[in-house]
C-alpha cells in the first residue's frame, strides 16, 4: 500500500485519541471510587448494584421497624414492672386493712394511700414511647386509661383491644402487646372494679371481703399483668433475634454490594499508569515519525 | 423523579422534531442548488463542451447531500442529476424540484419518512422513535403504579381520596392531598384509630408485589434502565465499528489521492535534474557550433 504523509497524521492522531479516551475511563474510576458511572458501562452488573442497592433499602426499612419495636416493648417492660410495684404495695395494703385490729382512722389511712396507687397506676399504664401511648390498642394519641365520671376512682379502659403490628422481615409481622385490656382484664373482672371495691369494702370496714374474695381476685390481677409481661419480653427476644439476622444480612449485603461497585484502589491505579505509559510512547513516537522527511536529507 | 425524566425526555423529543426539520430544510435547499448546477451544465454540454468545474461542483452537492439522506442519481445525455430519495423522485432530469415537506402530494412524505435508510436524517428519525417508546414505557410504569397505590389507598372508603392523579402523562399527588395531608388514609377508613396502618402496609407490600408484568415496581424499572443501558452499549460498539471502517476507508483513498511529500520531492529532484541535463546538452551545442561558426576556415 502506498503510504503518505497525511495518513500518518491521521492514523497517529487517531491512535492517540483512542489512548487519551482509555486514560480518561481509568481517571475517572478512580476520582469516583465506583467501577460503572452510567448503565452502559456495564448493563448486567448494573442490573446486579441496582438490585442490591433496592434489597438494602427495604432490610433498612425493616432494621428501623425491629429498632422501633424494641424501643416500643422496653418501654411497655419498665412501665409493667413499674405496674407490678404498686399492685404489690396494694396488696400490702389489703392484707394490712384485713387486719382486724386497725382503727376507723388507720382504715382511712390505708384507704387514702390505695387511692394514691390507683391514679399511680393510671398514669403508669398512660405511658408513651416518642408520643404514643403503649397500652392502647390501636388508640395511640388517646390517654387510654381514666376515672369513671360517676365514680372517681373506677378505673377505666378506653382503648381498643386491638394489637398493633410491625413488619420486621419480608412477609414477617410481630404483635407487639398493645392492648391494655389484655393486661388489666375487661368489664366486671377488671383491675378497675376491682380497686374500687377494695376501696369500697375499707370504707365499709368489710375486712372479711377483703381478705377473702378481693385479695384472691387481686392475686389474680397481678398473675395477669405478670403473664403480659412474660409476653411481652417473648417478643422483645424475638425482635432482638431477628435484629441480629438484620444486621447481618445487611452486612452481607454491603459487601456484595462493595465487591460489585466499588474499585480495587491498587489495581486501577497499576491499569491507570500502564496506560498513561502507553500515552506518552505515543506522544513521543508521533513526535519522532512526524518530523522526518526526504527534505531533511537533500542539501 | 418520574415526572422529571418523562419532562426531560420529552423535551430531548422536541429537539429532536427540531433537527428533523433542520435536515429537511438542509436536503430540500441542496436539492435546489443541484438544480440549478444542473441548469448550467446543460447550457453548455449542448454547445458541444465539457463542463468540468461545474461537474465537480455537481459531484461535491451530491456528496454533501448524502451526509443527510441515502438517495440514487443518474445524470442524463445533458450531465443533469436527478435526487430519488426513497423511491420518491424529488428532482427530475429535467428540473423539476419537490421540496420534502408534509404537502407533498399522495403518501410521498410518509413513504420519505419511512424508507429512508441512511444519513443523519434517519438518525434523528430513528432517535425519535426510540424516545417515544421509552416515553411510552415510563408513562406506563408511572400510570400502573399510580393506579395499584390509589386502589390499596382508597378502595372501599366513602369520600375517599386518590393519592396519585395521573394525567396527560403527568404523575403528581392529588391537590385535595396536598392542601389538606389528613385525608391520606394510613388505616382501614377515615374513622379508623391513629395506631391502624392496615393500609400503609398494604402499600408498603406493593414494592414486593409482581403487578408489572411479573415484575415488581423496582424490578420493571431496573429493567427498563437496564434495557436503556444495553442499547446504549449496542449503538456505541456499532458507533466504533463504524468509525473504524470509516477510518479504513478515509485511509483507503488517501493511499492513492493523497500526496506522499517524500514522493513529490524525489519527483521534484529527478525534473530537475533532467532539467539540468537539457541545459546541459543546449551548452554543449552551443560549444560545438562556436566550433563551428567562429574557429573553422578563415
Amino acid at each position: 500500500m502506498r503510504i503518505t504523509n497525511s495518513m500518518i497524521h491521521r492514523q497517529t492522531i487517531s491512535n492517540m485519541g483512542k489512548n487519551l479516551t482509555r486514560l480518561q475511563h481509568y481517571q475517572n474510576q478512580i476520582s469516583s471510587g465506583k467501577e460503572l458511572s452510567k448503565p452502559s458501562d456495564n448493563p448486567l452488573a448494573f442490573s446486579k448494584i441496582f438490585d442490591l442497592h433496592s434489597h438494602i433499602r427495604v432490610n433498612e426499612q425493616f432494621g428501623t421497624n425491629i429498632r422501633d419495636s424494641i424501643g416500643w416493648v422496653d418501654t411497655q417492660d419498665s412501665a409493667l414492672q413499674n405496674a407490678g410495684d404498686i399492685l404489690h404495695r396494694v396488696r400490702d395494703l389489703v392484707i394490712y386493712g384485713a387486719n382486724g385490729t386497725q382503727s376507723e382512722a388507720d382504715l382511712q389511712i390505708i384507704k387514702d394511700e390505695i387511692i394514691q396507687n390507683i391514679h399511680g397506676l393510671k398514669d403508669v399504664m398512660n405511658t408513651n414511647f416518642n408520643g404514643k401511648y403503649v397500652f392502647g390498642g390501636q388508640e395511640t394519641t388517646k390517654p387510654p386509661f381514666g376515672f369513671d365520671g360517676e365514680d372517681a376512682d373506677k378505673l377505666v379502659y378506653n382503648g381498643n383491644t386491638v394489637n398493633l403490628t410491625r413488619e420486621i422481615s419480608k412477609g414477617v409481622s410481630v404483635e407487639l402487646l398493645t392492648s391494655g385490656a389484655e393486661l388489666v382484664g375487661e368489664g366486671d373482672d377488671s383491675l378497675g372494679v376491682l380497686l374500687s371495691d377494695i376501696v369500697k369494702a375499707l370504707e365499709d370496714g368489710d375486712q372479711e371481703l377483703l381478705s377473702g374474695e378481693l385479695l384472691g381476685k387481686l392475686d389474680k390481677g397481678i398473675e395477669r399483668l405478670l403473664n403480659g409481661r412474660a409476653k411481652i419480653g417473648g417478643i422483645s427476644n424475638r425482635l432482638e433475634g431477628t435484629e441480629g439476622r438484620n444486621n447481618a444480612e445487611h452486612l452481607e449485603m454491603k459487601t456484595l454490594l462493595s465487591s460489585l461497585e466499588d474499585i480495587d484502589i491498587a489495581e486501577k491505579y497499576m491499569e491507570y499508569s500502564i496506560m498513561a505509559n502507553v500515552y506518552q510512547a505515543s506522544l513521543a513516537a508521533g513526535a519522532k515519525i512526524m518530523q522526518p522527511g526526504l527534505m531533511d536529507y537533500l542539501r | 423523579m418520574i415526572v422529571w425524566l418523562i419532562d426531560r425526555l420529552e423535551r430531548i423529543e422536541e429537539k429532536t422534531e427540531t433537527l428533523i426539520d433542520t435536515d429537511l430544510r438542509q436536503i430540500n435547499t441542496i436539492v435546489g442548488n443541484i438544480e440549478s448546477v444542473n441548469r448550467q451544465i446543460a447550457k453548455i454540454t449542448v454547445t458541444g463542451n465539457a463542463p468540468n468545474d461545474l461537474l465537480d461542483q455537481r459531484d461535491q452537492l451530491l456528496k454533501e447531500l448524502s451526509e443527510f439522506t441515502d438517495f440514487q442519481s443518474k445524470a442524463d445525455q445533458f450531465g443533469r442529476a436527478n435526487v430519488v430519495i426513497a423511491g420518491v423522485e424529488v428532482l427530475t432530469n429535467e428540473g423539476e424540484i419537490t421540496a420534502i415537506d408534509q404537502d407533498m402530494a399522495g403518501d410521498d412524505y410518509s413513504r420519505i419518512m419511512e424508507g429512508v435508510k441512511g444519513g443523519s436524517l434517519k438518525a434523528h428519525l430513528e432517535g425519535k422513535a426510540y424516545l417515544q417508546q421509552q416515553l411510552d414505557e415510563l408513562k406506563g410504569f408511572a400510570a400502573e403504579m399510580a393506579n395499584r397505590f390509589n386502589t390499596e389507598h382508597t378502595d372501599g372508603v366513602d369520600g375517599g381520596h386518590d393519592f396519585f392523579l395521573f394525567e396527560d402523562g403527568r404523575l403528581r399527588v392529588n391537590s385535595d392531598i396536598q392542601e389538606d395531608p389528613s385525608l391520606v388514609l394510613p388505616g382501614g377508613n377515615y374513622e379508623s384509630p391513629d395506631g391502624d396502618g392496615t393500609r400503609a402496609a398494604a402499600i408498603a407490600n406493593l414494592r414486593f408485589e409482581k403487578f408489572l408484568d411479573g415484575k415488581t415496581l423496582e424490578e420493571k424499572y431496573n429493567s427498563i434502565v437496564t434495557g436503556v443501558g444495553i442499547d446504549k452499549q449496542v449503538t456505541d460498539k456499532r458507533a466504533s465499528n463504524q468509525s473504524a471502517l470509516l477510518d479504513q476507508m478515509n485511509l483507503r483513498r488517501e493511499a492513492t489521492s493523497g500526496v506522499s511529500l517524500d514522493e513529490e520531492v524525489a519527483n521534484m529532484v529527478k525534473f530537475q535534474k533532467s532539467y539540468e541535463a537539457n541545459a546541459r546538452v543546449m551548452a554543449i551545442m552551443t560549444e560545438m557550433l562556436d566550433v563551428l561558426i567562429n574557429r573553422t576556415g578563415v
